[in-house]
């Protein structure tokens, strides 16, 4: 129906009859309207990455690679070492390493984020960041409700510039990686 | 003959008569004395030349001179080897006289010798000699007793030789400079410095991952480290590889203080480290080996913000460009389906395109490796700037099988949530990680998806378009096969260089192996070119598009700025080079290899360059190495600036060099030109200044060939013999041997006396009144004294001047 009336438009729109005319133009500006609003409704309304693995709604602080870690330990049984190392996460003893991201950061903050389970690694003022351990990915959940966290991602760590070996045909291997 | 001239210069007070007769009988005593010794010198010397007088060079001398007339080596290589102190492509060697005088110094001068010191009381010259054959022609010189070899102070700290040091050219520069890196201390950040016991014993404290002052390491106690060294924080973790870095650049400036600060734990803790060591630790040069593979490519993380905070602060920070060699890629997104642009599992239709319809980049893996996969594209990180995050959504699998079954059923995949066109959201970075733990080579594809947002030009510029770059840390470094990247050439792969080491003003090193640098290489010659080490990252033109504040602001920069050399020996940090034929290698001690020891490396040379001139801003560091370095041209590398080696190889000597201020010396008298007649004198005198402080100075004299030249301050009364325009310039060195660069200098002009006349007689001029008179002798030839006679109420005042042709000089 809405793909014969935009056929139909341009008749309508030159109708001699001036009521029509008027009408067809509304028409064509509503239709005009609607399908500019298509792509940004589909931006909008797309599929969620998070909502695949949760529809709390604190779930959207919490970056989708943890959500998707989570969702393979608890649902399909994947060693969380694996399943973290899969996406480059390196263990720190049994645990994740994250970083917390907050809107502000004090005292009242840390405290509500060291949670049981929660192992507080670093704390910085300056860039509003808490570096965490957890054993436990459930304990997202209940970081992620703290109304001053913003964003938990998974600290992706660090490598050193050094190499077993080197200069010429020497083999060398990676530097000192951290999970951090 | 040398007991005999050394009883010549002890004995000046007697006359010529009774000196050669001293001197004969002496010189007959110490020849029957000594023939033995004799023998066997000159067998030794004899073995490197016949020349007349060659018995008076050390006969290192002579052996370093028939190297290099044999074309084995360079000068200053081979001096270099010979654990010989060099200066400016020459060496420098002592002479020890009977006697010094300007004519000697004089005569030396005109055979090429730059004379840096003379000591009258110890009857000794410092000389710099670029031309080692000239040595028989000084040796020739009556005065010259003996000639050695400079070999200088000790110019390694600790049990441990380095050789970056020679490498670099530092040597020569401390030799020229004196230079430890006094008043300096050199910020390190790595991942541990005090944690192993191969840098603890029992008495080492503080405790482990404790702050403090660290004492009685291991290091310390062989003094390859300072004996104290500030630890601001370390960790619990890592291999001490911090203080691998700090042997280096103690081995380089062992005057500079040490102060560390981890780099692990997160990037706010690398943040605040730059900021703790530049600030409250007073660090005047900071060094870091780290980077955190989610730093962003296209904005400043607050790594970089701080680490160019630093920077903008007046402290130099240097950084390792990496060891990614070109192992990733730099591509404009191109979608293999544009219009398929659905949001679900992925179909392969909306992949990125490698090439010919291809969606999937074969990389084969040898068994028991790993290969880390970061992903990062053109949009802003909202850890950075919250309200502007990622505008766009890209993902990264590695799947098993080249299609939408692997996309399915995924190795491993990366699918953060990023924002939409409109929707700034999360940061633009996936990470993905993949082993081969089987017993032979596997192949898996790495695909890139869009899921969300523009897939043309970016949201923020309108002509700018999606770009990603794929970087690939291989455990097994470069036994990966990755299609499209067949060798490590330029030709392929693209820039690997990110993070806080291209941040504004942020020094980032490449590494070249010291053994095959000039110094080191045993087949160098000049057509010789050095290469880079294999790994060392690409760098090239790298474009950082957003602000802080998440903004499109273009900048661009070309990396890396400077090399330096790596593989130099530790105490306990790093490989047992096997490598025969070079210098002392294999030897007891590992080698530390990595962009990690070559920033080091640089860093100390900066310490010694602010011990220098303190003032020097981080810009005028880089400039001076730039200016200088060495251009590196082999394998990967090119000629000028380049990718890898960016400007080339440091040049501590050169770099050095090109901050050093000559002296300035000023004629105090005469006080303007002079005329004169031939056979009068001038007095002369002179001062100078250095604004380096390098004292003492030396002066000499030029009287233009109108008389003997001097090399003294002051040299009085200086009679010209003859007629003639002199021009007389007054030169003041330092003892560096650095020369004013604009020397002082006025005319003599000398004429020749008037030709003699017949002498009219004298005419009185007589007057006065009163009781007063008056009368004047006047000689018109101008030879005679000239008298004034003045009677002034009975007293006579007689004045004389005494005339030496047209100017009264007393």
């Amino acid at each position: 129906m809405t793909l014969f009336s935009l056929f139909r438009l341009p008749r309508f729109a030159h109708n001699p009859h001036a009521s029509t005319g008027i009408g067809a133009m509304w028409l064509a500006v509503v239709c005009c309207l609607g399908l500019m609003a298509l792509p940004s409704c589909r931006s909008q309304s797309g599929p969620s990455k998070v909502s695949r693995y949760s529809s709390a709604p604190e779930a959207q602080k919490i970056t989708v690679n943890l959500l998707h870690l989570d969702h393979q330990v608890r649902t399909r049984g994947t060693p969380l070492p694996t399943a973290a190392a899969a996406i480059g996460i390196g263990m720190i003893g049994n645990g994740i390493p994250l970083e917390i991201f907050t809107t502000r950061i004090n005292a009242a903050v840390v405290k509500k984020l060291s949670l049981p389970g929660v192992q507080v690694r670093h704390v910085s003022l300056p860039y509003q960041r808490v570096s965490v351990v957890i054993e436990d990915l459930a304990l997202l959940f209940p970081l992620a409700r703290i109304r001053e966290v913003r964003m938990i991602s998974p600290a992706y760590g660090a490598t050193t510039h050094m190499t077993a070996q080197g200069g010429f045909n020497i083999e060398p291997v990676g530097g000192d990686d951290h999970a951090s | 003959m040398r007991a005999s001239t050394q009883t010549t210069g002890y004995l000046r007070w007697a006359d010529r008569v009774q000196l050669k007769l001293i001197a004969g009988v002496a010189a007959l005593w110490m020849g029957a004395l000594a023939p033995p010794q004799t023998w066997a010198e000159n067998a030794k010397i004899e073995a490197f030349s016949k020349a007349p007088h060659a018995e008076k060079i050390n006969a290192n001398l002579l052996d370093l001179e028939a190297q290099v007339r044999q074309g084995a080596m360079s000068l200053a290589r081979a001096a270099t080897r010979m654990a010989m102190h060099t200066a400016r492509g020459g060496i420098q060697v002592e002479i020890v006289m009977n006697r010094v005088d300007d004519r000697v110094l004089d005569d030396m001068r005109d055979m090429g010798l730059s004379i840096q010191h003379v000591s009258e009381t110890h009857r000794r010259v410092t000389a710099v000699v670029d031309d080692i054959a000239v040595l028989y022609d000084v040796a020739a010189l009556a005065a010259v007793e003996m000639i050695l070899p400079e070999y200088g102070g000790a110019t390694q700290s600790g049990s441990v030789d380095g050789r970056a040091s020679e490498a670099l050219l530092v040597d020569i520069a401390r030799l020229a400079t004196s230079l430890s890196g006094a008043g300096q201390t050199v910020g390190i950040l790595s991942d541990s410095f005090a944690r192993t016991d191969r840098v603890r014993d029992a008495n080492t404290m503080p405790a482990i991952g404790a702050s403090g002052t660290l004492r009685d390491s291991k290091p310390q106690q062989s003094e390859d480290l300072p004996p104290v060294v500030a630890i601001r924080r370390d960790d619990s973790s890592g291999g001490d590889e911090g203080a691998a870095m700090g042997e280096l650049v103690h081995d380089i400036a062992p005057g500079a203080a040490l102060a560390f600060h981890t780099a692990f734990g997160g990037q706010a803790v690398f943040a605040e480290g730059i900021t703790d060591l530049c600030t409250t630790a007073g660090s005047t040069v900071v060094v870091d080996d780290v980077l955190y593979f989610a730093e962003p490519m296209y904005q400043d993380g607050i790594i970089a913000q701080a680490a160019a905070d630093c920077v903008a602060g007046g402290v130099p920070y240097f950084s390792s460009a990496g060891n990614q060699s070109n192992r990733g890629f730099r591509q404009v997104f191109k979608d293999l389906d544009p219009a398929d642009d659905r949001l679900r599992t992925p179909s392969g239709n909306d992949l990125h395109d490698w090439g010919g319809g291809d969606g999937f980049l074969d990389l084969t893996l040898p068994p028991g490796s790993t290969v880390r996969v970061v992903l990062q594209w053109n949009q802003p990180f909202a850890s950075v700037s919250p309200d502007q995050g990622a505008q766009i959504d890209l993902d990264l699998y590695v799947t098993p099988t080249p299609d939408a079954e692997g996309l399915s059923n995924p190795i491993a995949r990366s699918i953060g949530q990023q924002g939409s066109t409109g929707n700034p959201r999360g940061d633009a970075v996936e990470i993905a990680s993949v082993s081969n733990l089987g017993s032979s080579s596997t192949t898996v594809y790495i695909a890139i998806e869009h899921y969300d947002g523009s897939q043309e030009m970016i949201p923020q510029e309108s002509t700018t378009p999606l770009e990603f770059r794929l970087v690939f840390f291989e455990s097994n470094f470069r036994k990966t096969s990755i299609q499209g990247i067949a060798d490590h050439s330029s030709s392929f792969g693209g820039p690997t260089m990110y993070g806080h080491a291209v941040a504004p003003g942020v020094v980032s090193v490449a590494a070249v192996p010291w053994f095959d640098t000039q110094m080191f290489n045993p087949d160098f010659n000049p057509s010789t070119v050095t290469d880079p080490e294999d790994f060392t990252s690409r760098g090239g033109e790298i474009s950082v598009q957003f602000d802080t504040s998440g903004a499109f602001v273009l900048r661009t920069s070309r990396e890396p700025d400077i090399a330096s050399v790596d593989g130099n020996n530790t105490t306990f940090f790093g490989i047992r080079l096997n490598l025969g034929g070079y210098e002392g290698e294999p030897d007891a001690f590992p080698n530390f290899f990595g962009t990690s020891a070559a920033a080091p490396n640089a860093a100390a040379v900066a310490a010694l360059m602010r011990e220098y001139h303190g003032a020097l801003t981080p810009a005028e560091i880089l400039a001076a190495m730039v200016d200088t370095a060495i251009d590196i041209t082999g394998a990967r590398a090119s000629a000028g600036h380049d990718d890898v080696t960016g400007a080339g190889l440091i040049d501590a000597n050169a770099a050095i060099g090109t901050l050093q201020q000559g002296p300035n010396g000023t004629i105090h008298t005469p006080s303007g030109n002079v005329r004169i007649t031939s056979g009068a004198s001038v007095h002369f005198s002179g001062t100078g200044t250095s604004p380096d402080g390098h004292v003492p100075l030396s002066f000499f004299w030029d009287f233009g060939g109108g008389a003997v030249n001097a090399s003294v301050a002051a040299p009085g009364d200086v009679v010209f013999s003859r007629p003639g325009t002199f021009t007389v310039t007054f030169t003041v060195s330092d003892n560096q041997g650095n020369s004013d660069a604009t020397p002082a200098t006025m005319q003599m002009t000398v004429s020749a006396p008037p030709a003699s006349t017949p002498t009219p007689a004298p005419v009185a001029v007589s007057g006065g009144s009163g009781g007063g008179g008056g009368g004047c002798t006047l000689d018109p030839n101008g030879a005679a004294d000239f008298t004034l006679l003045i009677a002034l109420s009975g007293i006579l005042a007689y004045v004389v001047w005494r005339r030496r042709g047209w100017s009264e000089i007393r």
